[in-house]
């Protein structure tokens, strides 16, 4: 047997569905082994596994393993993730205008590209998540709503962007259009009466996964804290020291805006511990799961980013109404630190909307194991 | 079994293979028998099978080492929609030919 068709067969095996892969990878190697006796060529062999490999239809319930009813919701739910993210990355990128700073650095250069990257990447979120959400409506009629609420919200935030006139009208639309097919999307997914069994929870590495998240989380709120105290502030106005800055602010002004941040970071500290400490404790219980570790510190640090920026909200006004060049917006690392957020909001999302690779061969239906 | 939602001409050359072979035959002669290309036969002999026209299973041969040879045979439904397909679409070609002649 030719090493390089055995291997092609064997790739071509590995794009299948998992409940029939083993079965046309031994098919497929019995007859690359026998193609010279028989008078066909190997590479003929190969050929016909690939296009098999393409052109399969996945949807069967023979080919796919699991039943139409657990593959709609499967897609249901890749397309309410994929959409979900597909908002984090556009709306994000909003916010943050683009992580334009003003300043020129080798650190800008990066946000930019990823500001680029990001957009490229809720595009075509959305518009594979869309595809996904049809696909699944062919069984469910939630999930068609889902899906034509989802296509109405991705065709309105390009007209809202291209026509500045219609912006006003269209982008409210499209909040309303997305908020509508995620709340479809899930119920479709909550619909569906049989779901594919998943693989059971580890709570192998949940230690290691708690040390890890504590460390990153506690990170977050130094890092967090820095940017807000010191560093956003330099920033916005340029050519100050910090005593500089502050001292120029009225009492009133100071001691509101550190109010703001010191609670931010009093309250993300208790945060901090609280995931820790009730990780320590039921981790000794043995009922922690390793994902829900990873998934729950990459919530809270989603959730800290998210507030860091709001918190800092009162000191900045008042630094950019006071000194110039009286400009807002947030330094470079802020930027950075929101994209962090940004990538853990998405983990959330990918780690618990889309569906977990399903075990098989074995599918829970009404739970029982079949 | 279901019908045949389209009945190619590769369809009914890998059909005429398997009911030639009157029985158990391996995938890769239907391959050489039906002059067809692989890319072809492998997705129709899937369709055949989910379709409930054939049906396929390991070849027993114990004296035969290595990866398993995977045999098909029309079932008794499929070996008469197969005559049937067959001979339907030979009567087409023969009255096509004969009008155009």
């Amino acid at each position: 047997m030719s090493g390089w068709a055995a291997r092609g067969v064997r790739l071509a095996a590995r794009l299948l569905p998992p409940a029939v892969r083993e079965r046309y990878r031994e098919e497929w190697l019995a007859d690359v082994e026998g193609a010279r006796d028989a008078g066909v060529r190997a590479s003929s062999i190969v050929a016909g596994a690939l296009i098999f490999s393409a052109t399969l239809d996945r949807t069967a319930p023979e080919i796919s393993g699991m039943p139409l009813s657990v593959l709609a919701q499967r897609r249901a739910r890749w397309g309410v993730a994929l959409i979900a993210c597909a908002a984090v990355l556009g709306v994000g990128t909003w916010i943050n205008a683009g992580y334009a700073s003003g300043v020129s650095s080798p650190l800008q250069t990066v946000l930019a590209l990823a500001a680029t990257v990001w957009q490229l990447l809720a595009i075509i979120a959305a518009v594979v998540g869309v595809v996904m959400l049809w696909r699944a409506a062919r069984d469910s009629g939630v999930a068609l709503a889902s899906a034509a609420c989802a296509t109405g919200a991705v065709i309105a935030v390009p007209l809202g962007l291209f026509e500045p006139g219609l912006g006003t009208l269209l982008t409210p639309l499209a909040f309303v259009l997305l908020l509508a097919s995620l709340v479809c999307g899930l119920l479709a997914w909550s619909n569906t009466p049989v779901t594919a069994s998943a693989p059971k929870a580890s709570t192998a590495s949940a230690r290691p996964a708690l040390v890890v998240g504590f460390v990153a989380l506690l990170a977050g709120v130094a890092f967090g804290a820095i940017e807000l105290i010191v560093w956003s502030p330099l920033w916005m106005a340029p050519g100050f020291t910090l005593t500089e800055i502050y001292g120029a602010l009225s009492e009133g002004d100071r001691v509101y805006g550190l109010v703001f941040i010191g609670a931010w970071i009093v309250f993300w500290t208790l945060v901090t511990l609280f995931f820790f400490i009730a990780g320590l404790v039921l981790a000794r219980r043995d009922r922690l799961a390793t994902r829900s570790v990873v998934l729950l510190a990459l919530a809270i640090l989603a959730a800290m980013v998210f507030f860091q920026f709001w918190a800092g909200f009162s000191i900045g006004n008042s630094i950019s109404d006071t000194l110039p060049p009286y400009r807002g917006g947030r330094s470079e690392f802020g930027s950075l630190y929101g994209i962090v957020g940004q990538l853990a909001l998405i983990g959330v999302i990918i780690g618990g909307l889309a569906p977990r690779r399903a075990s098989t061969p074995g599918i829970v239906e009404s739970g029982q194991t079949v | 079994m279901e019908p045949l939602s389209r009945i190619t001409p590769a369809t009914i050359d890998v059909l005429g293979c398997l009911l030639a072979a009157d029985g158990d035959t391996w995938g890769l002669n239907v391959i050489r028998d039906s002059g067809r290309p692989a890319g072809t036969v492998y997705p129709l002999l899937e369709r055949l099978e989910r379709g409930g026209w054939v049906e396929s299973e390991w070849d027993d041969d114990a004296a035969r080492s290595g990866p398993r040879r995977r045999m098909y045979r029309l079932t008794s439904d499929g070996a008469s929609a197969a005559r049937t397909a067959v001979a339907a679409f030979r009567s087409r070609r023969v009255s096509t030919e004969t009008a155009t002649a």
